[in-house]
């Protein structure tokens, strides 16, 4: 420690040939989304769409707030103390991530490499699509309602245009034996619903500032 | 194809990314004078030099550092040398509001509205981007709220670097309050408007004067007052709604619409019972809710039934329907309380059986329902209600004490004994096993506090189990944490059946988060204190640990100064995870100046004029006025100094009193100068006037006991013109006094409460010596001592007794002067006299000359009388005031009109009202033996000339009557 401070000297001038790495962002309620956060996000995102990186200012903006939901996510699952998820579900999480991706777990971490993340920034996303699914399920789950009428309806007027467009000519299945897969999507859909409006109303109670210089 | 990735980046900054692999060649700060020590920075920056450069270190490193919260914006810099990378944060320290001042407006809105109305917190971070017009908004609206419709904000932002303090004061010129004008009503009011507007009271004079300028607080007010105006004329259902508040700018007036409907008419009715007017109102909580629905209705019907069986209609059976009310307009509605009240019952006995754990009176004691007991509870207490309530009770302390199974039972047994309308209640308890802790496993606790943690906790093995013990646990556990400087400590207790049978198991899981220590102690706000009289009253201070307990008690430290309005407390920069915070202080000091008036009385037989034909007084009434003016903080020490002026029939005053509090520092020590001027009839034989000086100093020795030292100049002169006595003996008990006495008093008071005690004692010793270097005529030593003590006989039953003494010791050969002798009797000493008429008198003119000695005893029965504020006493009081300490004595008879020296007794019966500032007393005493004297009819020239008619037969009153405030000892 002591040679640490010995070279923690404190600079009168930056050198100059210095250049600007990183620096705060976005300050979410006492949390920080840095620079460096939102462009590895972007990057994240370029692996996820095999495309390149675009580091402009409105995708900037676009990734701040993005992570800035997922700041007040996360914030709200620690306090809740919500469990966090096992090795082994992480584990599991990532092959399914990589089977989304249409690749192997080893093609993906090599992929991902070329991205500039490493097999345990990896298993981290892993890590944090799981909590957030989580989230959402143990937040909003269990105050949603799906009624008869509402599987009925989506099944008339969503499952069954769908299912003849793909398959015209085969038998469309009965709402019996397509239920629970109805009732799980509606769920879902009334769940992430309800969790944009909890995302809505709390950044309105929360104070977020943005620090410009950040999207120059 | 990765490199390709990474060019497509934004303008101005650099990738990262970049310079992952290079090796860290220095770390530096800018600038140099960085709001965290080396230490902190050290162990916030996980970037050391030599380290390898990663993006995601540098981000966790930046984030780190801002999480100490010390920093508004961090940027960090890299400069590429061909051996390696030199980073250099850059950083913006962020500043925490330590002082909020609101300066220029009259209130209402009071600073207290005005500062919660910015939002915001002492301590927090202050954006001036963000938080300040989001305050001056806040303002606005609640200034607008109180009638400043125009008001101009502005505020001025003093930062202080070294501490990252921010001052922040907003100046307010507010304009004028706009006023009332005649309201607008909507709705269907069924009231004309003038009645409206006089109920609202925004118009002055009883809605004949100007209107009133408006308040946020006029404004709810008068739609209250509205909304009553309804309910006493049953529209329980109206509905009174402020719509706009419309504002005129050329005229600055407010023009209030309120929509009113004031609905159907709902009358109550009752069938079967009578009850007051105003206890039915309390019963039935239409009238508190101001609608009605079922619910209300149900409870209500609860509410009477309960009444009714709590007045002994232990049948007592309420139903209700409603119907409609053909005079109550549209939709009107009475409501029938149908009431069978059954007979009349006595609650004769109560018994708890089954109880082998408890004593018997323990169980008693938590029961609320009362055998019938002349004269308070003449049927006693009882009611389905209070039964539940009692057997919830029982049971509560069973399980506290381990007895988790435990049930209780109540029978109720009419008729009880054989005789009709005798009610018996038997509560049957089966106290079931009870648990054990077998063992308890504690985890989290660091090894050095283990030990510490276990003293705290009841639970142990061995002991009974209870979840109310565990609960005592956690709040022990984590007091101490928080009193440590461990605010996010967290307690979770696993309970859990043992293998044997009746034992628990328990685990206490204890978080301690992480610890913070106190940096600095910030005060603020003084204008005239001196500051070491602040900081001479601080229990927090720098490397404490953060103790809100310590915070706490420097709050009531400074508030028992009695010069700040708010101490207002904080922490600073509470969100930031840096170890070392600082601990804010915003001080108002109180106004300098208060000016009081009071009014009062005196009634009783205290009259009588000044003529020789009463000595021992007359009933009379005697008013008194004080106007009192203050300048506390005297000197910025916190000292005050104060004026009285009172006034009375009896008495003239000014005083003149200096107090310093907490004396030099000390809490426990008081000093007090004062000086008056009085002219003073209390006792009606003379007038004199007094000067007096005094010097005292008060210290508490603990909380029951103190010492008073006290050295008293004074100054007594006698009005000739006034005194009562035989003029041969004028010259001498008419000298002027001139006295230096040196007096000291113990006090020690153990009594629950002052005002009415009914536990504990209270004595007091007072011993005074006047020498005779230092004094003009006179020369003695007092002593006067008192012992009162205060014991409950039962639940409802106070005896009260009290003993005083007092001895003058004369030093001289010629009596005392009569300022300087016992005077005595009256409503705190023996009630069986008037004030100050106990003891020897003038042998002619039969006035009171006091003496030199007393003895008093009094002993009083204190017992609740009628509901819970009316009480009563019985007394008896004895004793006199004495010629001589020789002379005391105990004799009831008194020998002839010339023999003082006896006890007189009195026996008597008062009444006391339970007020706010102690009870309110009327006693009723008489004294058989009161002395009977002689004295004189004629004038003062008779006197003196030797006419007029001696040897009158006269008699203290018997019968005597005393009201005042407060118990009489």
């Amino acid at each position: 420690m002591r040679h640490l401070f010995a070279v923690l000297l404190m600079a009168s001038a930056a050198p100059a040939a210095a250049e600007v790495v990183d620096r705060i962002a976005v300050s979410v309620a006492g949390q920080v989304v840095t620079l460096s956060d939102i462009r590895r996000h972007i990057r994240i995102m370029a692996f996820l769409e095999r495309a390149q990186p675009e580091y402009g200012q409105a995708r900037l903006r676009q990734t701040a707030e993005l992570l800035i939901d997922q700041a007040l996510v996360r914030r709200e699952a620690e306090l809740s103390r919500y469990p966090a998820p096992s090795i082994a579900e992480i584990e599991q999480a990532v092959n399914e991530f990589a089977s989304s991706l249409g690749l192997n777990r080893q093609e993906m971490f090599a992929q991902a490499l070329n991205y500039g993340f490493s097999e345990q920034e990896m298993r981290d996303l892993a890590a944090w699509r799981l909590t957030l699914i989580r989230f959402i399920d143990y937040r909003f789950r269990p105050s949603v309602q799906v009624s008869e009428a509402d599987i009925s309806r989506y099944y008339g007027e969503v499952f069954l245009p769908r299912y003849r467009a793909r398959s015209p000519e085969a038998a469309a299945p009965s709402l019996v034996s397509v239920r629970e897969r109805i009732l799980d999507i509606l769920n879902t859909e009334l769940s992430t619903q309800a969790s944009q409006v909890w995302l809505e109303q709390t950044r309105k109670q929360t104070r977020i500032r943005y620090f410009e210089e950040a999207f120059k | 194809m990765a490199c390709a990735l990474w060019v497509a980046g934004s303008p101005a900054f650099a990738q990262a990314e970049r310079y992952n692999g290079r090796k860290i060649l220095q770390v530096l700060l800018e600038p140099a004078d960085q709001p965290l020590s080396r230490d902190q920075i050290g162990q916030s920056l996980v970037i050391r030099p030599g380290d390898t450069f990663t993006e995601i270190r540098l981000g966790d490193a930046l984030k780190r550092l801002h999480a100490t919260g010390r920093y508004k914006d961090i940027e960090v810099d890299v400069e590429d040398t061909s051996n390696g990378v030199v980073l250099t944060f850059r950083t913006r320290p962020a500043y925490f509001l330590s002082q909020l001042t609101i300066e220029g407006v009259a209130g209402p809105p009071s600073p207290a509205v005005l500062n919660s109305a910015t939002r915001l917190d002492l301590g927090s971070e202050i954006e001036d981007e963000t938080g300040l017009p989001a305050a001056v908004e806040g303002l606005r609206e609640t200034l607008r709220a109180n009638g400043y419709m125009n008001p101009k904000i502005d505020y001025t932002l003093e930062h202080r670097t070294h501490n990252q303090e921010v001052f922040l004061k907003f100046l307010i010129e507010p304009g004028v309050r706009a006023r009332f004008v005649p309201p607008v009503f909507t709705g269907d009011p069924r009231k004309d408007g003038k009645s409206l507007i006089r109920a609202t009271g925004w118009r002055k004079w009883w809605g004949f004067g100007p209107y009133q300028p408006a308040t946020e607080r006029r404004v709810q007010d008068g739609l209250e007052k509205l909304r009553s105006s309804y309910l006493k004329r049953n529209y329980l259902m109206s509905q009174v709604r402020l719509v706009a508040l419309d504002y005129d700018a050329g005229s600055n007036t407010l023009r209030p619409t309120v929509e009113i409907n004031a609905g159907p008419r709902v009358a109550v009715r009752l069938d079967g019972a009578r009850i007051g007017r105003g206890a039915l109102r309390d019963l039935v909580p239409i009238y508190q809710e101001r609608t009605v629905d079922r619910e209300l209705l149900v409870e209500g019907q609860n509410n009477l039934q309960t009444h009714f069986q709590s007045n002994g209609y232990f049948d007592a059976k309420v139903s209700f329907r409603v119907e409609d009310n053909p005079q109550g307009g549209g939709g009107g509605q009475v409501i029938r309380y149908t009431i069978e009240q059954g007979p009349r019952y006595k609650l004769v006995d109560l018994a708890v059986n089954g109880v082998e754990y408890f004593d018997i009176e323990t169980i008693r004691e938590r029961l609320a329902i009362i055998p019938a007991r002349f004269p308070q509870y003449r049927r006693g207490r009882f009611s389905r209600a209070l039964v539940d309530r009692d057997k919830d009770a029982i049971v509560e302390l069973y399980r506290t004490n381990g007895f988790r199974d435990a049930k209780v039972e109540a029978k109720v047994e009419d008729n009880f004994g054989g005789k009709e309308g005798q009610l018996g209640v038997a509560y049957v308890v089966d106290e079931g096993r009870q648990w054990f802790v077998s063992g308890l496993d504690m985890s989290g606790v660091d090894l050095k506090l283990v030990e510490t943690i276990q003293g705290l906790v009841m639970s142990n093995p061995g002991q009974p189990f209870s979840v109310t013990a565990v609960a005592t646990d956690r709040d022990n556990i984590l007091s101490y944490y928080f009193n440590n400087g461990y605010p996010d400590a967290s307690f979770d207790a696993t309970i859990r059946d043992a293998a044997d049978p009746g034992m628990v198991e328990l685990k206490y899981s204890v978080t301690e988060g992480r610890r913070y220590f106190v940096r600095d102690v910030l005060v603020n706000g003084l204008q005239s204190t001196r500051p070491d009289l602040v900081t001479s009253r601080l229990t927090v201070s720098a490397q404490d640990p953060l103790s809100q307990s310590s915070i706490v008690e420097t709050q009531r430290r400074l508030y028992d100064l009695g010069i700040f309005a708010r101490v207002a407390v904080a922490v600073q920069n509470p969100d930031g995870r840096e170890r070392n915070k600082s601990v804010i202080m915003q001080l108002d000091e109180a106004r300098k100046y208060s000016l009081n008036f009071g009014f009062g009385a005196e009634f009783g037989r205290i009259g009588g004029g000044s003529s020789f034909t009463s000595p021992a007084g007359a009933a009379g009434f005697g008013p008194r006025t004080q106007i009192g003016l203050s300048r506390s903080n005297f000197l910025g020490l916190g000292h005050t100094l104060s004026s009285t002026l009172r006034v009375s029939n009896f008495q003239q005053r000014v005083l003149v009193n200096y107090l310093a509090p907490q004396f030099r520092g000390n809490e426990n020590v008081s000093l007090t100068l004062s000086s008056f001027f009085d002219r003073s009839r209390d006792v009606r034989t003379f007038t004199s006037t007094r000067f007096e000086n005094a010097f005292q100093i008060t210290q508490q020795l603990s909380r029951p006991n103190s010492f008073q030292y006290r050295v008293i100049f004074r100054d007594v002169s006698v009005d000739q013109n006034t005194i009562q006595v035989d003029p041969g003996l004028i010259p001498i008990y008419s000298r002027p006094v001139q006295v230096t006495v040196f007096a000291g008093s113990f006090i020690q008071d153990r009594r629950d409460d002052p005002l009415d005690s009914t536990r504990g004692f209270f004595n007091t010793i007072d011993v005074g010596h006047a020498p005779g270097v230092l004094s003009r005529k006179t020369s003695y030593t007092r002593i006067a001592a008192r012992n009162s003590s205060y014991h409950r006989l039962s639940r409802s039953f106070i005896l009260a007794r009290t003993l005083a003494f007092g001895w003058l010791y004369n030093l001289e050969t010629d009596p005392v002067p009569l300022p300087e002798r016992y005077f005595a009797g009256g409503s705190t000493t023996h009630r069986g006299f008037p004030e100050n008429q106990a003891g020897p008198r003038d042998l002619v003119t039969g006035f009171p000359i006091g003496g030199n000695s007393y003895v008093f005893h009094g002993a009083e029965l204190r017992f609740p009388f009628v509901g819970a504020n009316l009480g009563a006493v019985l007394f008896h009081d004895f004793g006199n005031v004495y010629s001589s300490f020789g002379n005391i004595s105990f004799r009831y008879r008194q020998r002839d009109r010339r023999d003082f020296d006896y006890a007189v007794h009195s026996f008597g019966a008062g009444f006391r009202v339970r007020t706010p500032v102690g009870p309110v007393r009327l006693d009723f005493s008489y004294a058989p033996n009161s002395p009977r004297f002689v004295g004189y009819r004629g004038t003062r020239a008779e006197l003196i000339s030797g006419g007029g008619q001696r040897n009158v037969p006269q008699r203290v009153n018997p019968l005597q009557f005393h009201f005042s405030i407060g118990q009489s000892f």
